[in-house]
């Protein structure tokens, strides 16, 4: 278990995410970069009001080469996706709460990128996005979602 | 009714047909998907153009996850419309779908009649329709540019710059 943006946390996403071999079959064998962009809403207790937590996510070969805050947001150079959403909604996905795929059909994430690729592989975004809200055990300090104000 | 709030593709290439999403940033993921799929597959392909440009009409799209996302797609010949629907209009042909199901049915990785047998895929038409849905569904389909036996995908180029949420769609091929 490991507590929510922590470095651990990072890694744990990192070895769930390389631990399966279906997503590593599935996947394209070329390098895709997200940047997962988490915005504070006022409801969430892990990102201020007002800013941000940003991460870059990157896979290569269906392994997940890089999963890392940014310290900023990303400029899009080299980036291939864009996935935007409040803290609230993020954190939903997180802890198992809020159906990612729902989400974005909703626009709650909002995702930027090359929409054809997306079709051609959704499977594994799938699969990636079912690991990502169903297998990690994260640690809430603060409190869990869904938030109280949210 | 005229729109309050459109946003129309900021490709304004004269023989790029526009694509224009009613509600701007209040609309569907649903719809805002449907708008970049759309407006990228007409900006890399001719063809596409011309299928676009001789369609005429209007179809549903509903998405299986969530009853209350529907998306009705106008194609008007000069430009596309995409508009959520809270309440959908009597009359046009709608296809309900999960999102898998959408992502095979336009990667080719699906047939659309193995769908629709299935039940993964659920149609509503009048056979007066059934012309226009095949050309859209024809329309809708990704363009193979890779020999059908070559399984890998392409490779997306290096340093699309991707533009904010509501500018224009990257072209990553």
């Amino acid at each position: 278990m490991s507590v929510i943006y922590s470095d651990a946390w990072y890694e744990d996403m990192k070895r769930l995410i390389n631990g399966s071999e279906q997503l590593a079959k599935l996947a394209p064998k070329i390098r895709i970069a997200f940047s997962l962009e988490v915005m504070g809403d006022g409801a969430s207790p892990y990102v201020p009001k007002d800013g941000g937590r940003y991460f870059l996510l990157a896979i290569e070969n269906g392994k997940v080469t890089d999963f890392c805050p940014l310290p900023e947001r990303h400029d899009g150079k080299g980036l291939n996706f864009r996935f935007t959403a409040p803290a609230t909604i993020w954190e939903g996905v997180a802890a198992g709460t809020n159906d990612p795929i729902r989400c974005g059909l909703r626009g709650q994430i909002k995702v930027r990128g090359d929409m054809k690729f997306l079709m051609e592989n959704a499977d594994a975004v799938k699969l990636a996005i079912d690991l990502y809200g169903h297998q990690v055990n994260t640690e809430w300090p603060l409190g869990a979602p869904p938030y109280v104000h949210a | 009714m005229v729109a309050t709030h459109l946003m129309a593709t900021l490709d304004t290439r004269p023989d790029v047909l526009p694509v224009v999403l009613v509600g701007d940033d209040q609309a569907s993921g649903l719809a805002d998907m449907l708008r970049q799929f759309i407006e990228q597959t007409l900006a890399e392909s001719p063809r596409k153009q011309r299928q676009a440009r001789s369609l005429s009409g209007a179809t549903l799209f509903r998405s299986a996850e969530d009853d209350d996302l529907c998306v009705c797609i106008t194609f008007a010949g000069d430009h596309i419309e995409l508009r959520d629907e809270a309440t959908p209009p009597v009359g046009l042909p709608a296809i309900t779908a999960d999102f898998l199901t959408i992502a095979h049915l336009t990667s080719g990785q699906a047939n659309p009649f193995w769908l629709l047998a299935r039940r993964r895929l659920q149609a509503r038409f009048t056979i007066r329709q059934v012309p226009f849905l095949l050309r859209l569904l024809r329309f809708m389909r990704i363009e193979r540019h890779a020999p059908s036996n070559q399984m890998e995908t392409p490779p997306l180029p290096a340093g699309p710059n991707l533009p904010e949420p509501g500018e224009e769609a990257p072209r990553t091929r």
